[in-house]
């Protein structure tokens, strides 16, 4: 592709129409004879570096990509088989209907929870169920998808306050002012320009935490003459950084002090969260409040619209369950989900996915099927360019 | 003047009250206070003083439109709820560049303040309270005595009263004020010469009056009242500059007259013109173009913006918070989004072309092709602004003497028709300065013509022996014969001639006059001189010149005693005039050199530099168009045309030589008309194969308004142009309306006074540094040493620097694109809100630290073919010369929004949900934007690496070195939040995450090279089937081939151009 420059030394050809020849001058002579030695500044300053200089044409160019091309095919392939082995159960339920018996029975749930104010949400719940056709082996994720959510908002991404989500919330007596960020979520009844002090904190504060994903969700498994509950984790799901150093509880946080109406007075839960911040997983105490890890998922927003955020993880080791020691086996499954979370208004949809993992994370056909193709492509190109250039040679 | 006369003897009140009232003059009082207050002798070239630093520095700065823009997105950032940034991410870069840039003017000056404060602190001798005293210059005031000793130079403008040699002499070098080496002599008036001691001075009563401070070096006017009756005149003799240096002299004592900034040297010291290249120019076009597509841009996010927020998706987007909709949004969105964009204009760039161009420079000054070991000269860059504007000139204006030729004069003959004189008269007649070193004569002289004169008669016998102020002697064949000099009537270039008055040792008076033919033979007497010696002498010019040599007439006239009498009255009444004595002292010249007759005429050589037919050869090869501008004979222009290789025996000579604006007009249609140019007005279009040669006053008429513009199209559209008998005026008009008419890049070259005017009015002057004084150099832009060092400065450091400023300033520009304009990509995913997808500070960093470096290598370490091959082939100076159009702007735009448009959605399918490790944990918005940034680092590394044709071990170092300190830059930053900072809580981890992904690193490889893969296709394409001129010669060279093949060649590849030319088999 290419030849090291080989020093100033280009041969000084016979001078036929009088151009001067550079190398006439006694100076530069001098400095390139060897008797005096190059430096490095010499060269900086007389502009004679040492240089590579590429030459790209049809040959060398298609040469290097066809080699990178072949050197490909086997790590496409690889890829390709890595995504095609990963099982994935998508099940979209944004329109699932009512089970509850009474006068929404068998109405949609979204729009049963749509016909009331976000703070007044009705119960609505749904069953949906699901065929598992082809094992489902080693470790089994779930995640729900959201579409045409914008997490990604400018208004809504910075909406949050990172020293109360460490846990710096001041002291009962006195607690810290939310940031100003958290607007439009900063306190109770808080109006347009009125006392930033007044009203109750809202615990978590800001946009992201008020729309956190609220829909409760199980997993049941058919088995001849009873239906077991699938054991799934509901910790081990976000990154140990933001455990450690971006989300946490103050010290005398515990659930007992949430009953205290003194620390009542001063914190309220978000408008649209049906439970406080010590409700979301009362059984385990290092995974509640600020700590809670479906929480913390959601305070990691997503970079487009559509995502998935992982949601559970399948408990292979729960030794009330052996049957799951090896992944998900065939079988009929059915979703049972409280519904809460209002997506279709804004056009968007709900659904949960049951995946198994390749060691490149999620399925990616893409990757292993585009590369070796575009740098295969090239060899089309160096046989376009021969082909033009014998045109032009024999006009 | 009559003013000046009112003031009589003791009427000095009067005198001061009349100084106060018109100011046109100084009054100097001697030994008393004096009634004005003058500026100090303290002088200051720094630019900035403590005070005034940050103000100035300031105003200087805000004066650029885009420190403006950037200042100003500062500060709608404090707007709150505006800023998708932060309220600092534009304020914190453009601090860092100011910074920058302050840096640079505060070294600068801090050398200035060091050199000023040692020249403030120098001593001299001064006279106080009877002493002499040790005083610092800047201590020194207007009036005050001074004692300046031998080897020292003045404090201030001085008036030599008396010195230790004989009758007030003192010798002089100018060579900071002129350049001129050679020794001056000035004299004390005989008045003053006297005064030798201490108390002489300090007895002394009176008054001096002089003009106002100014900056003509060689005039002053002025007179000493010492005494109720004596009224002594003082000239430009009596001056002793600020500047030069005294010589050969114990010492002198002398008068203060003109202090500090108020010093003729200071006065000259103006800061020239600023120029500004063409590329500099078009760059700031393009920048408003950036500013306008900044705008539709943002315009267009604003609608969607607006449209989004009024869809269902907006508006039952409950979960956002969105505030009430009250019509102002609209305007808060376009301002939102112009922050967002507002990188679209690249921050860096002022700051990264100072920095390359301070380089580009050194490379210039250091350069050792261009050193002249002989006179220890090498190349100057004075300014750095044009070094890219030496890669475009098309029209060359040159002065002949000095910078084609070298100026060292050799006498070659002379002609002495009619009465044999002898020629003595040559000794008379001139104001060279014999010095006896070694036992040999050295002849010092202001002009070399006289020197060779000097040192042609000594050949021939006649020697040049001494000089007095009064009297010169010569050794004419063995005989010693003395002169006495009654007066001098000085050269000046519009008399065109200079006169001695002698008195003979026969005790005649004489007028020795020489100069150039045609103001000689204007002043010849009708009678004397017969026809026969008027033509003889006539045709004898004519054929010195046409050997290329300098011709002078000699002509001498007797005057009686009477007469000379009578005249002399005139002259001295002239000579002590303060106002328009040099009209004045014209006009009585021209009262007495007439009546002449005519001796003879000289003729001279000057030899052409080294290289001159070579480079202009070189010159003309690479599509320059070389016009000469000389104040010579046609006849000498012509054949220094020939021998310089400017003009060729095949070349039809087009010669305009007409007394009338009519009879020009006509020839010069006539011959537009001959060279195939119809009546319907169009431009000629085809170069011809002619030369015009025209002189300077047919050059009147061919310059007047309704001819200008057909003689110019005339000229512009033949190969070589010589314009004789030039006035310095007429050369810089020239300049002038060739730049405005053909809006071609333009470069004037000369060395003397003469060429000042248009070597400032081009668009690139280049001083020639040698013979004739420094004028021409100072006011150039570049100085060199030899007409021959232009091809190198053209060629090889005009041609790289064009190019390695078109490629750096485009790619700041693509760089700048391909990041930013993600914004909008994104914005598509994230409802039109204005968000961004990378984290805040890698946003403003990525001008300052990460995409730095790959512009400053492109600038100072592109080498498009070597210097070997720019030299040797000089036609690949012509076909990049286009090459900053708008077209390639267009090019390089489209190129990054591809590129940019591939980055983000390869990406965004790389990254596809956004779970990316096997963890089968989500990473969120900046794991998505840290991918795209990475990618987008290493890609504009690699089309810097793309773009370079040259890598040297610095490109290499900019390149991996950026992606380098951008990973590094990435894993620190994302672990600073864990520091306890609330600074980086939203990339916190994300560095670990990133590089922990399998996805990530496949991508790395993966993405870059689908990316550039067009780029590369079309480099092969355009390497293989569509090579330029200089592609090929580059790869004979890296081939180790003989380049000179590719001409032979021609026929072959080098025929195809783009679009292909359809051939049938």
């Amino acid at each position: 592709m290419s030849t090291v420059d080989s020093d100033q030394t280009a041969t000084p050809l016979a001078e036929s129409n009088g151009h001067r020849s550079y190398s006439s001058i006694p100076d530069l002579k001098e400095s390139k004879s060897k008797k005096k030695k190059r430096t490095w500044l010499g060269d900086f300053q007389q502009q004679t570096f040492h240089s590579w200089r590429p030459i790209y044409t049809a040959q060398t160019v298609s040469l290097a990509l066809f080699v990178f091309g072949i050197i490909f095919i086997p790590v496409g392939a690889y890829l390709l088989v890595l995504s095609e082995r990963v099982q994935e159960i998508q099940i979209p339920y944004e329109d699932c209907s009512n089970t509850l018996q009474g006068e929404d029975f068998n109405r949609s749930c979204a729009e049963v929870i749509n016909s009331t104010e976000i703070a007044l949400i009705k119960s609505c719940k749904c069953r949906l169920a699901f065929n598992v056709s082809q094992e489902m082996k080693g470790t089994v994720y779930v995640y729900y998808a959201l579409t045409n959510f914008f997490q990604n908002h400018r208004l809504y991404l910075p909406s949050r306050d990172n020293s109360q989500l460490k846990g710096d919330w001041g002291t009962v007596e006195k607690p810290n002012n939310p940031s100003r960020e958290c607007r439009p979520y900063v306190r109770e009844d808080l109006e347009e320009g009125s006392n930033q002090t007044e009203g109750r904190i809202y615990l978590p504060c800001g946009a992201i935490a008020n729309s956190m994903f609220s829909d409760q969700i199980n997993v049941l498994y058919k088995q001849p003459g009873q239906t077991i509950e699938v054991p799934l984790n509901r910790t081990g799901i976000s990154w140990k950084t933001d455990q450690e150093h971006k989300f946490g509880n103050p010290e005398w946080f515990s659930e007992t002090n949430f009953s205290d109406p003194e620390v009542r007075k001063k914190f309220a839960k978000p408008p649209a969260w049906r439970k406080s911040l010590w409700e979301l997983d009362p059984e385990n105490p290092d995974n509640n409040g600020m700590n809670n890890e479906d929480f913390i998922v959601w305070m990691r927003v997503a970079a487009l619209p559509n995502f998935r955020k992982l949601f559970r993880i399948l408990n292979r080791y729960s030794p009330e369950r052996p049957e799951f020691a090896d992944g998900m086996p065939l079988g009929e499954y059915t979703l049972e989900i409280d519904y809460a979370f209002p997506v279709t208004g804004f056009g968007g949809t709900k659904s949960i996915i049951f995946t198994t993992q390749s060691s490149l994370g999620l399925p990616n056909r893409f990757l292993g099927a585009t590369v070796p193709h575009r740098l295969m492509m090239v060899e089309r190109l160096y046989r376009l360019v021969k082909l033009i250039e014998r045109r032009n040679i024999c006009g | 003047m009559a003013s000046v006369e009112l003031l009589d003897s003791g009427e000095l009140a009067g005198a001061t009250r009349h100084t106060r009232s018109d100011g046109k003059s100084r009054i100097i009082r001697l030994n008393s206070q004096q009634d004005e207050k003058f500026a100090g002798n303290r002088i200051s070239t720094a630019k900035y003083s403590f005070w005034s630093f940050v103000p100035s520095f300031l105003f200087e700065q805000f004066r650029r439109y885009s420190n403006i823009f950037f200042l100003l997105i500062a500060l709608l950032q404090q707007i709150p709820d505006v800023s998708p940034t932060g309220r600092y991410t534009t304020l914190v870069p453009l601090i860092f560049i100011l910074a920058v840039s302050a840096l640079k003017e505060i070294i600068e000056d801090v050398k200035r303040h060091t050199a000023d404060l040692e020249i403030n602190n120098r001593e001299v001798e001064v006279l106080r309270d009877s002493y002499w005293q040790w005083v610092k210059w800047k201590s020194v005031g207007v009036g005050d005595f001074v004692k300046v000793r031998n080897e020292t130079f003045f404090p201030a403008d001085l008036i030599l009263y008396s010195s230790s040699e004989p009758k007030g002499l003192c010798y002089i070098e100018t060579s900071n004020l002129d350049g001129e080496t050679n020794l001056k002599i000035r004299q004390g008036l005989r008045e003053t010469s006297k005064l030798l001691e201490t108390k002489d001075l300090t007895s002394l009563r009176g008054f001096m009056e002089c003009e106002q401070p100014n900056r003509l070096l060689y005039e002053f006017a002025g007179r000493l009242k010492l005494g109720p009756r004596e009224d002594l005149s003082l000239g430009p003799d009596q001056l002793l500059l600020r500047g030069a240096k005294l010589q050969n002299t114990t010492w002198i004592f002398g008068q203060v007259v003109y202090t500090g900034h108020e010093t003729k040297l200071m006065k000259n010291s103006t800061a020239a013109p600023l120029k500004r290249s063409t590329v500099d120019k078009l760059t700031n076009n393009q920048i408003l173009l950036l500013f306008v597509l900044l705008l539709v841009v943002s315009f267009i996010s604003a609608i969607f913006s607006h449209i989004w927020s009024n869809s269902s998706e907006g508006v039952n987007a409950w979960y956002i918070g969105l505030p009430r909709i009250d019509g102002t949004e609209f305007a808060f969105n376009m301002l939102t989004f112009v922050i967002l964009y507002n990188n679209l204009i690249p921050i860096s760039l002022t700051v990264t072309l100072e920095v390359v161009r301070f380089i580009q420079a050194m490379f210039i000054n250091r350069d050792l092709d261009m050193y002249h070991k002989e006179s220890d000269t090498p190349a100057t860059a004075r300014t750095s602004n044009l070094n890219e504007e030496l890669g475009q000139v098309r029209y060359i204006f040159s002065d002949k003497t000095g910078t084609l030729t070298r100026n060292v004069m050799e006498f070659k003959g002379c002609s002495v028709s009619g009465v044999i004189y002898g020629p003595e008269q040559l000794f008379v007649c001139h104001t060279v300065i014999p010095e006896r070193e070694d036992g040999q004569l050295i002849y010092h002289a202001a002009s070399p013509d006289e020197r060779a004169l000097v040192y042609g008669a000594s050949k021939l016998g006649y020697v040049f022996e001494t000089r007095t102020p009064d009297f010169v002697l010569i050794n004419a064949l063995g005989v010693e014969v003395q002169y006495e000099i009654l007066n001098v009537l000085e050269f000046t270039s519009t008399r065109k001639r200079m006169s001695v008055i002698a008195k003979g040792p026969d005790g005649k008076i004489r007028l020795f006059c020489k100069g150039a033919d045609s103001v000689i033979y204007e002043r010849l007497a009708e009678r004397g001189n017969p026809d026969s010696t008027r033509l003889t002498t006539q045709s004898h010019l004519e054929e010195f010149a046409t050997q290329g040599l300098r011709t002078l007439c000699c002509a001498v006239t007797e005057i009686s005693s009477q007469s000379y009498k009578e005249w002399l009255q005139i002259f001295e009444k002239a000579s002590k005039s303060i106002q328009n004595r040099e009209v004045k002292l014209e006009e009585a010249a021209n009262m007495i050199e007439t009546n002449l007759r005519l001796i003879g005429a000289t003729a001279i050589e000057d030899k052409l530099q080294d290289m001159v037919p070579e480079t202009i050869a070189a010159l003309l090869n690479a599509g320059i168009r070389v016009w000469v501008l000389t104040g010579d004979k046609q006849e000498t222009a012509i054949n220094i045309g020939y021998s310089c290789r400017l003009l060729k025996q095949s070349m039809e000579l087009l010669i305009i030589n007409q007394e009338s604006l009519d009879a020009t007009r006509e020839c010069i249609l006539g011959y537009v008309n001959d060279l195939g140019r119809g009546d319907n007005g169009q431009v000629l279009s085809k170069e011809s194969d002619a030369a015009v040669i025209i002189d300077g006053k047919t050059l009147k008429y061919a310059l007047s308004c309704d001819l200008r513009r057909d003689f110019l199209d005339l000229c512009t559209n033949c190969r070589a142009v010589i314009c004789c008998r030039a006035s310095p005026i007429q050369k810089a008009e020239i300049v002038e309306y060739v730049t405005q008419q053909t809006g071609a890049v333009t470069l004037a070259i000369g060395d003397g006074a003469n060429d000042v005017a248009m070597i400032q009015k081009a668009h690139v002057g280049v001083g020639i540094s040698g013979q004739e004084g420094l004028q021409a150099a100072c006011a150039s832009d570049y100085a060199i040493a030899q007409f021959s060092y232009l091809s190198k400065l053209l060629f090889v450091h005009g041609a790289w620097n064009y190019d390695r400023m078109c490629k750096l300033i485009f790619y700041s520009f693509y760089k700048n694109i391909c990041l930013y304009i993600i914004e909008l990509w994104f914005a598509i995913y994230s409802g039109w809100s204005g968000q961004i997808i990378f984290e805040r500070w890698t946003i403003g960093f990525y001008n300052m630290f990460f995409t730095s470096a790959q512009p400053i290598a492109m600038g100072i370490f592109e080498r498009k073919c070597s210097q070997e091959i720019r030299m040797r082939f000089p036609v690949l100076y012509m076909p990049a010369q286009d090459s900053f159009g708008l077209k390639t702007f267009f090019y390089w735009v489209g190129n990054s929004v591809l590129h940019s448009i591939m980055l983000f959605w390869l990406t965004s399918y790389l990254v596809g949900d956004g779970i990316v490790w096997n963890s089968g944990r989500e990473g969120g918005y900046l794991v998505l934007g840290n991918f795209v940034y990475t990618y987008v680092v290493v890609v504009v590394s690699l089309k810097a690496g793309l773009e370079t044709k040259s890598w040297t071990a610095f490109t290499h170092l900019a390149i991996w070195g950026s992606v380098f300190l951008w990973v590094a830059f990435l894993l620190a930053y994302s672990q600073i939040y864990k520091l306890g900072l609330p600074i980086g809580a939203e990339i916190f981890g994300i560095g670990n995450m990133v590089m922990s992904s399998p996805v990530f690193w496949v991508g790395l490889f993966f993405v870059p090279v689908v990316t550039l893969l067009p780029d590369i296709i079309v480099k092969a394409i355009h390497g293989s089937l569509f090579q330029s001129l200089d592609d090929q010669l580059r790869e004979s060279e890296v081939n180790n081939q003989d380049p000179t093949e590719i001409f032979n060649r021609k026929k072959g590849r080098l025929a195809f151009a783009w679009p292909p030319r359809s051939c049938t088999v």
